[in-house]
């Protein structure tokens, strides 16, 4: 598979690890209150697993699996989905401390910087989303 | 790992699996020329079951929107985590678990004891859901505090399926070099 696809599906992975991981201990702070701290991080846990794990996922295999074109390069400008990999990451981490350290606009920040990634992700792929000419049956 | 413990490359443990998967494919009208392939058995148990939490995760939302119209807002609000978390993780990433191991090229090189990690995540992770979604509204509606190392099991376990998706994935998914 390509390199984006791997890296950006490994990401996820420690995504995942991560987002449990709060979880966990999010779930073990409500049955042994260890510090009203730890509320502050569901935010992050939020962000780690929709954002970080499962969007980040889709994007990766996206990239791998979407139609590739006949000519030129088969994925066409990968470095634009090397930025939108790159933004999305650093919305994820900017806006999950954020919320944990409390910072409203920095918070807003990392918001904006996921959205970006989402749309460079999208110029990338809407070309390599075309019918087939061949209909294949399901 | 004997041979005499796999099945066409699938481990004993998904016998009974690949043998309901024969006789359902038994039953799947196969037109000419087509082939009868089917999904690794761990897949087909991961994707059941996500759509079985997906059926519950619906209907606890049905629950959770009747309770509050029926003026018992306190105790929708106690269903919510769990209506969530059957959504995201009893769904969602059950779901992904499932396909991942399908669709991600399987590692020749990998240890004997990776064949057994699929199966220790599957219930793993239904184990600790089970768990806490029984659990956590007890707590919170009886302030059972003697159940609470439940939920800390629940807390384990479902880290633990995670801790071992990702020890699974981490080798399946690799660039062209390696592949």
């Amino acid at each position: 598979m390509p390199e984006l696809t791997v890296l950006a599906v490994r990401l996820s992975l420690l995504y995942l690890l991560i987002g449990f991981a709060l979880g966990a201990a999010i779930l073990v702070n409500e049955a042994y209150p260890i510090s009203a701290r730890l509320w502050s991080f569901t935010k992050l846990h939020l962000d780690c697993l929709l954002l970080g794990f499962m969007v980040q996922l889709a994007l990766g295999v996206a990239f791998w699996i979407l139609p590739r074109f006949m000519k030129g390069a088969p994925r066409g400008k990968e470095s634009i989905a090397w930025a939108a990999l790159a933004l999305l990451n650093a919305g994820i981490v900017l806006a999950g401390l954020a919320s944990v350290i409390a910072i409203p606009w920095l918070e807003i920040c990392g918001r904006v910087l996921e959205m970006a990634g989402g749309l460079l992700f999208l110029v990338h792929a809407w070309r390599r989303l075309y019918a087939s000419e061949v209909i294949c049956r399901p | 790992m004997s041979q005499g413990n796999n099945v066409a490359g699938y481990h004993r443990y998904d016998r009974i699996l690949l043998e309901s998967n024969r006789r359902s494919l038994q039953n799947r009208p196969v037109g000419n020329g087509e082939s009868a392939c089917g999904m690794p058995p761990i897949t087909i148990l991961f994707v059941r079951t996500a759509f079985f939490y997906l059926v519950a995760g619906l209907a606890t939302g049905i629950l959770m929107e009747s309770l509050s119209n029926c003026g018992n807002p306190v105790l929708a609000g106690v269903l919510l985590s769990e209506y969530v978390h059957m959504l995201t993780v009893g769904w969602l990433t059950q779901l992904i678990f499932g396909v991942a191991y399908w669709m991600f090229p399987q590692n020749k090189d990998s240890a004997p004891w990776h064949e057994r990690v699929p199966h220790f995540v599957f219930y793993s992770l239904n184990l600790g859901l089970v768990i806490r979604i029984i659990v956590e509204p007890l707590i919170r509606l009886q302030d059972a505090a003697e159940l609470g190392l439940l939920l800390v099991l629940a807390a384990v376990l479902q880290f633990m399926a995670a801790l071992g998706f990702t020890i699974i994935c981490w080798s399946r998914v690799r660039g062209k070099r390696n592949a």
